[in-house]
């Protein structure tokens, strides 16, 4: 087995420095001369590394998703709509993979401009995900938008719900339909992770109404999807939901302007990395734990659980704990 | 004993006249002037709406006695329950017409109303139901000839002399929403029922069977249609003195269970049904009072349900689905109420999950409904069930869905039932002592 051999670190302990560079044109030497095959070879277990691809991940969660991947010796497609962004991402991840101690020389990091609301774009995301890594063993759809802002809907331009709408629930139902058509031939299958967020357990979200409806029908599309694939005997592919929190991105961040704002935040915002750290690895025992007789089981992974969602908030009114955490708060 | 005036005599004398006078109001309430209790189905016969609660008075007496006949209790006391029954009956009867009296209550004067989406289907159907109840109506269509097609429909269905306008709208486009919006105010004045009815299944068929054409037209005519319309709604009635009521449609999906078949849709409906939690808390920050409300119609007898629809699916619209007209209207009547009371957000639903098991109970009675084994249509064509042959049953199955009261339905099967086994269990005491 050269090929599962071949993920095991073997020249990239220390040194990380001088294997940068080595490692980089390793890289892009394997992909002129077909990625395909050399990573192909190396289908991956059910233990790892994967192939992974990540949505709207050239900032935020999705960024923080792609490091820790990396840092696990995963291979890494990541995309955004923003070129530019996308190639400084790549870059930042090549140099992480270059210093990782992990770092296999199958790994491959590559990045890719794509607006997920458009078919024809994600269909050349799957596509270019199929050729670059081989396979794809875990697509993250993770592009989200809430334009940015906080406020009524009668407040927000209707070019925001346009691009809120497009962005969290067709471009994840497209994300959906071409990661299923690449994965569904593959003999080890695939799984896809939605992203939930506020409104997806059903409770209200003003101020972001839009937003928490796009998350609501989320958390229903992901049922819906299971039992169609379930119908069409299609049992090697999963649809599982990704439950991040409260993170402190943009995406949050530019809501946080009242005092009850900054008080949730403050108790229960976690940083990117702190939630990624959590995610990834639950994320990567999904192919081994989700097996189950005749097809795959529906996973439910949360950072921040009601359990310790209460737990926080009591500490804060009781101990004080987080005050002016990440916001500073008046009184 | 004190009588106060009159002593005993004078006491008895206001006695009977105040009974005299209960049981006047109690005839009153029972039947002989539909009109005040159903201010929505105005009838020109006196008579008409009697048949019920004499029907139920003696029917309610009838079953109970044969039921006890049948079980071979109370032969020497055949007049129990008689009596029982019928006065069961009355009572539900009074009931149900005071019950409904104070329930329905009618704006003081006419709606506007607009409606999406209402070219065809139950768009369509609501229209007519709120023209027929005095009310102006716009509707929209995606295309200038369907507007006028519907237009000149609704004229020769209802009356030629209705207030009906329209405006072609593509619900997913925000400058044609803001079109919309300003040609309501401007013909109409004012809007006082904005509703978003347009929706667009994709068909049944798996999701990855679907093309992203359908994928995407499902999400921008459902979730993004009902965004921006009810921005514009809501934008356009919080400058209004009197404010006004949205309502958006729900749809399969919007409990949050599964849909198979149509995921697409399924999801955008979930996200419809969501939104009625945030926006009225964001309705409360407005000056005007804007209520926000979500109407569910059920399974309709629609192009949007039969596209794709395999023998399987028209087993089971044979047992649940209903013909537009019918479940317009049930649903016109209480929109109407809701504006009236002034409420700020309702869900309105047609088939709940306790008559969806009704139905299926009563399965074996409702196949062939509305297709034949080989899955053949057999119901008639719009025009026929409003203008032609089945005029009449149209209109009593409009008639029984608008004044639908199940509970007061449950409880009086329920006291039924109760007085049965009393008197079987009174009996068989008795006979064993």
């Amino acid at each position: 087995m050269p090929g599962f051999l071949g993920r095991r670190p073997l020249f990239h302990l220390g040194r990380p420095s001088q294997q940068a560079h080595a490692a980089h044109f390793d890289r892009r030497r394997r992909q002129r001369c077909g990625a395909r095959s050399a990573a192909g070879a190396g289908a991956s277990s059910k233990e790892g590394p994967f192939n992974v691809v990540v949505t709207g991940s050239s900032k935020g969660i999705g960024l923080a998703l792609a490091r820790e991947f990396v840092r696990a010796g995963d291979s890494v497609l990541i995309c955004s709509r923003n070129a530019s962004q996308v190639a400084a991402a790549t870059e930042d991840l090549q140099r992480l993979a270059a210093s990782s101690a992990l770092a296999g020389p199958t790994q491959v990091i590559a990045g890719a401009p794509c607006n997920v609301a458009n078919p024809a774009e994600v269909a050349a995301l799957a596509d270019f995900a199929h050729d670059r890594l081989g396979t794809v063993d875990i697509w993250i759809n993770n592009a989200g938008s809430n334009a940015y802002k906080y406020s009524t809907l009668t407040e927000l331009d209707p070019a925001d719900l346009v691009n809120i709408v497009e962005t969290n629930l067709l471009g994840v139902m497209l994300g959906c339909r071409e990661a299923i058509r690449v994965m569904r031939t593959q003999a080890t299958g695939g799984h896809i992770m939605n992203m939930d967020g506020a409104g997806a357990d059903g409770g209200a979200t003003p101020r972001f109404a839009a937003y928490g409806a796009t998350k609501r029908g989320l958390a229903q599309l992901g049922k819906s999807l299971q039992a169609e694939l379930k119908m069409q005997g299609i049992n090697n592919v999963g649809i599982h939901n990704l439950s991040p929190g409260m993170v402190t991105t943009e995406l949050l961040m530019s809501g946080t302007d009242t005092s009850t704002a900054k008080f949730f935040v403050n108790c229960l915002a976690e940083s990117p990395e702190t939630v990624a750290e959590y995610l990834v690895p639950r994320v990567r025992r999904v192919p081994a734990e989700s097996r189950s007789l005749g097809g795959i089981s529906s996973q439910y992974i949360r950072y921040l659980t009601k359990a310790k969602a209460y737990t926080q908030i009591l500490m804060r009114l009781v101990a004080g704990q987080r005050k002016n955490r990440w916001v500073a708060e008046d009184q | 004993m004190h009588f106060g005036p009159g002593g005993l005599p004078g006491y008895l004398q206001r006695l009977q006249r105040c009974y005299t006078r209960a049981l006047l109001n109690a005839v009153d309430s029972v039947g002989f002037s539909p009109n005040k209790a159903l201010p929505f189905y105005s009838s020109n016969t006196a008579l008409d709406g009697l048949h019920k609660p004499v029907g139920l008075v003696l029917s309610s007496a009838y079953v109970l006695a044969a039921a006890c006949h049948l079980s071979g209790v109370a032969d020497s006391l055949a007049w129990l329950p008689i009596l029982t029954g019928g006065s069961l009956g009355a009572l539900y009867a009074a009931l149900n017409r005071a019950g409904m009296r104070r329930f329905w209550r009618a704006p003081s004067a006419g709606l506007n109303v607009v409606i999406t989406g209402s070219g065809r289907g139950i768009g369509k159907a609501l229209a007519r139901e709120f023209l027929m109840a005095g009310d102006r109506v716009m509707v929209t269509s995606r295309t200038a000839a369907g507007v006028q097609r519907v237009m000149a429909e609704l004229r020769e269905e209802v009356s030629p002399d209705v207030w009906v306008s329209g405006i072609a709208c593509e619900v997913s486009d925000p400058d044609s929403v803001v079109r919309l919006a300003s040609a309501a105010r401007l013909q109409m004045g004012s809007v006082d029922v904005w509703i978003n009815n347009a929706g667009y299944s994709g068909s049944f068929q798996a999701f990855l069977d679907a093309t992203p054409e359908q994928i995407t037209r499902v999400v921008q005519t459902n979730l993004l249609g009902s965004l921006l319309c009810t921005r514009e709604a809501i934008r356009l009635m919080s400058e209004q003195e009197l404010g006004g009521h949205v309502f958006n449609m729900d749809g399969a999906g919007a409990d949050g269970l599964a849909t198979p078949q149509y995921a697409a849709y399924g999801a955008t409906k979930a996200g419809i049904a969501h939104l009625m939690g945030s926006l009225k808390h964001e309705a409360r920050l407005l000056d005007t009072p804007v209520g926000i409300h979500t109407l569910s119609p059920g399974m309709v007898l629609t192009g949007l349900l039969l596209e794709g629809a395999s023998e399987i699916n028209k087993k089971i619209f044979n047992i649940l689905c209903e013909q537009p007209e019918t479940v317009a209207a049930f649903l016109v009547p209480r929109v109407r109420t809701v504006v009236a009371r002034k409420q700020a957000s309702a869900y309105i639903r047609f088939l709940t999950l306790g008559r969806a098991l009704q139905k299926f109970a009563a399965a074996p009675l409702r196949t062939q409904r509305f297709f034949d084994k080989e899955g053949k249509a057999v119901y008639l064509p719009e025009r026929e069930r409003i203008l032609g042959k089945q005029v009449q049953r149209t209109e009593r199955l409009a008639a029984r869905a608008a004044r639908r009261s199940r509970e007061l339905a449950m409880a009086y099967s329920l006291s039924l039932a109760i007085a049965y086994l009393i008197i079987v269990v009174d009996s068989v005491t008795s006979t064993i002592t």
